[in-house]
């Protein structure tokens, strides 16, 4: 707006000012006196009129005071639960979607030649140096018959050797996992696991076994995959079984439930983020 | 754009003198009132043309606006970034009525800006005002205020001013409440009286009754609590001289804005209406008209069959059914007149809902996207209040955002609080900074008691949309104020709500930078809210204590009326 308009805008504005405050001194008396006569015109006969007038009402103050407090109950009712449950996860995480995972194994052939015997089957338990292929191997001198044993005691999870087929360096013959070295994968935020210290406590649910104690280990190394999406990435935390025999037999794959500690009995201990690998 | 066949013929008005050029001050010079020699070389000296002219900077602070606006709009509508899919969605519905708001009101603005482009009406508005002043050309005026129950004081100070405006005029205080203490102030002033023995039509049934009764040309309407000046008819009524006018509206403004924050807060809002908006709906020709502070052509009332009475909104009504026959309208932003604004924070959510009760109205049962007669501008123009007070949903679910995300973790979008705020922040500082730039201040309770009205203006809508019944009050009105429970129960929630947020959101599951930005919202709007509210119950306690004291000594009401 330019300047000469609202210097008459002010003018006018100061006009009025002033008027109002001339009745403003008035109004202090007046308002009594608009009142008197309001009680004079209740006694009159069109005393009705005032009480019928039609005006927008307020809702009825006993419904406001119910619809308050219902509202008021349920900012109560979301704040115990919600304070109630971040207080819980404060020294532990309660956690689901936990895998019980096994690293698998994979004996591979170890040069060219073929397979002459199998004697382990899918699911078999083997022992540590257990034979599990008997191979025969092209050499500059001959072939030469070798037994693949195996690594650890385990359980065979697969066998692709087939008696009298040939081999090529580096086929796999069989697959197995150490049920002593079994473990638990637990899903959970980046944000998460940063709360947590390396070797706090963690316990697990196991179906058919009950609680199973373990031990924070580390996180498994994720590298992302082109598009993935942030918020999808959850960090895969290892938990290490603290007695490993209590788990001998049970499946790899198997879906539990538990809780993770945030903070190890050692306090020296660094966050998993930061320490060392699983 | 104007319907010839109906428009009255222009015998009576004046005939504009080929002396145009003339200087003013020796066109002037045969009239004997100095004081609108005043006025008139005063309004001389504002340039070519009366809107006023937007700053530059005003300008172009509102085009980047807009650019940030659709980089903003690319960010928030690409799929690609939402978050939880129902949040998204209505996060979507609510930019949507956010940045629609901001461009058509970015776009009436701009269009105000007509810079010297009136300076040819301009010469022919002074012709006829001067031909006003020497009284050669002397149209009949009936001045009208419509009083309901409001304070005798208010009716008196009104009726005295406008009885002493210069020009020509009768006034008339068209009285529904049938009250014999305004009967006889009318009397002591020497202005005429008029009451009518049912309510029908509300206010403008009450107008229509004193049109019915009167021959005027010209019919000025305030309100009881708007007091006009005296240079009133002379700046306003020369606008006539253009045949197609039907009104002449003049601004609001408020001369109670320093008795409270709250008037202070309604003054302010009603700046950015006044200053800014209205000068854009006049280039479409769309103005409407407000109720009082202005003059309507009689011949344009009678082409429509009187105000349009079946609703509480009747100005805006009326105004649609003139532009639908084709006439035109002229907002001149003058504050001519100084009205009161609401005191209290009940009066000002009781007008608040008023306004956007009209408004949603007007938009759900007057559908004015498919109104006949209407330009396509008139026909944005006639939804942007409605779009304004939407707004209110929008508002509330943003509000609503930051304690989502501290107990529930609610994300509508796929980045984080910094990444939103970044792409959003230029938009909202380079709006406010518009205004800031045209009006030179921005009022920190307004903000707040916008958030106050939000559940208001929600209300209003479903009370439009299922078309409750409600009556019409006076904004100042007389009389106890109803407790504060009773009139803001969602308000007290959503501060229980956001400080129930904030406690949750102190033991967070994991913390970060987002949560920070929650708490510190939620604290914000916690305490606008906070408060208001405690202004509100303020306002019932110095309620309670006046009516406490003037029951204690009654005053002679002949003291306040000269």
């Amino acid at each position: 707006m330019s300047t000469p308009t609202s210097r008459q805008t002010d003018q006018a504005s100061r006009q009025t000012h002033q008027a109002t405050r001339q009745t403003g001194q008035t109004k202090v008396e007046g308002s009594g006196a608009a009142r008197a006569d309001r009680t004079e015109l209740a006694l009159s006969a069109e005393s009705d009129k005032w009480s019928e007038r039609p005006h927008y009402r307020p809702r009825p103050r006993f419904r406001s005071l119910l619809l308050l407090l219902a509202l008021l109950a349920v900012c109560a009712l979301v704040a115990i639960t919600q304070i109630r449950r971040r207080l819980d996860n404060r020294d532990h995480l309660n956690v689901s979607q936990v895998v019980l995972t096994a690293d698998p194994i994979i004996i591979e052939s170890a040069s060219n030649g073929r397979v002459i015997d199998v004697p382990v089957a899918k699911g078999s338990k083997v022992a540590a140096g257990a034979t599990l292929a008997l191979v025969e191997y092209d050499g500059i001198d001959g072939p030469k018959q070798v037994e693949v044993t195996a690594p650890a005691e385990g359980v065979i999870t697969d066998v692709w050797a087939v008696p009298g087929v040939g081999l090529l360096s580096g086929s796999d013959l069989v697959s197995m996992y150490e049920p002593a070295k079994l473990y638990f994968k637990v899903p959970m935020t980046y944000g998460d696991a940063a709360t947590i210290d390396m070797g706090s406590a963690a316990e697990f649910d196991v179906p058919g076994v009950g609680k199973v104690e373990a031990v924070v280990s580390g996180v498994l190394p994720d590298f992302g995959e082109a598009g993935t999406k942030k918020e999808e990435r959850l960090a895969q935390l290892v938990a290490r079984l603290k007695d490993p025999t209590k788990l001998v037999g049970a499946v790899p794959g198997v879906i539990v439930d538990g809780t993770v500690d945030k903070n190890a009995a050692d306090a020296s201990q660094p966050k998993v983020l930061f320490g060392a690998g699983a | 754009m104007a319907n010839s066949e109906s428009q009255p013929s222009g015998d009576d008005l004046p005939t504009v003198s080929k002396s145009a050029s003339t200087p003013p001050t020796s066109a002037v010079s045969t009239v004997d009132e100095p004081a609108s020699m005043r006025d008139l070389q005063r309004e001389a000296a504002r340039g070519t043309s009366e809107l006023p002219r937007l700053q530059r900077t005003t300008v172009i602070a509102y085009l980047v606006a807009i650019a940030a606006g659709g980089l903003y709009a690319l960010f928030v509508f690409n799929p690609h970034n939402g978050g939880q899919t129902v949040p998204y969605i209505l996060l979507v519905l609510a930019e949507i009525i956010l940045l629609g708001n901001q461009v058509v009101m970015i776009l009436t603005i701009l269009a105000g800006d007509r810079g010297g482009d009136s300076g040819e009406d301009r010469r022919v508005v002074q012709d006829a005002r001067r031909q006003l002043l020497a009284k050669t050309w002397t149209p009949t005026i009936d001045v009208f205020i419509p009083t309901y129950g409001e304070p005798i004081e208010a009716v008196a100070l009104t009726a005295r001013a406008a009885r002493d405006m210069r020009v020509g005029h009768r006034t008339v205080i068209c009285d529904d409440a049938d009250d014999p203490a305004i009967r006889r102030l009318a009397d002591r002033m020497g202005v005429d009286y008029l009451t009518r023995s049912d309510n029908a039509g509300a206010k403008a049934g009450n107008l229509n009754n004193a049109l019915r009764l009167s021959e005027a040309e010209f019919v000025v309407i305030f309100d009881a609590d708007h007091v006009p000046g005296p240079n009133f008819l002379e700046v306003a009524l020369p606008h006539f001289v253009d045949q197609r006018v039907a009104f002449v509206q003049t601004p609001q403004s408020y001369s109670n804005r320093n008795a409270s924050p709250v008037a202070e807060a309604s003054h302010e809002s009603q700046r950015v209406f006044y200053d800014l908006i209205c000068p854009g709906k006049d280039a479409y020709n769309s103005v409407f008209s407000v109720g009082t502070n202005l003059i309507y052509r009689r011949a344009a009332i009678d082409d429509v069959n009187g105000l349009f009475e079946d609703t509480n909104s009747e100005d805006i009504w009326t105004s649609i059914r003139l532009h639908q026959r084709g006439w035109s309208t002229v907002y001149l932003p003058v504050v001519l007149a100084e009205g009161l604004a609401p005191e209290t924070v009940h009066d000002y959510l009781n007008q608040q809902f008023r306004w956007a009760r009209g408004a949603f109205e007007i938009l759900l049962q007057g559908r004015p996207w498919r109104l006949r007669g209407l330009t396509r501008d008139q026909r944005i123009q006639y939804m942007q209040p409605a779009l304004h007070y939407l707004q209110s949903f929008a508002v509330l679910f943003f509000m609503l955002l930051p304690p989502m995300f501290l107990v529930f973790y609610i994300q509508p979008l796929r980045v984080d609080g910094i990444g939103w705020l970044l792409r959003y922040a230029p938009f909202w500082l380079l709006t406010q900074l518009a205004i800031y730039y045209q009006l030179g201040r921005l009022h920190a309770y307004s903000y707040a008691m916008a958030i106050v009205a939000v559940p208001v203006h929600i209300r209003a809508f479903f009370s439009a949309l299922f078309r409750r019944k409600y009556g019409w009050v006076v904004t100042n009105r007389d009389g106890r104020l109803p407790s504060v429970i009773s009139y803001m129960p969602i308000q007290i929630a959503l501060i229980a709500a956001f400080l129930t947020a904030f406690a949750v959101g102190l033991i967070p599951l994991s913390s970060s930078f987002p949560t920070v930005i929650s708490l510190v919202l939620c604290l914000v709007y916690a305490f606008a809210l906070i408060v208001v509210v405690r202004r509100a119950i303020g306002d019932g306690r110095r309620d309670r204590a006046a009516s406490r004291s003037s029951r204690s000594e009654p005053a002679p009401v002949e003291a306040s009326v000269p």
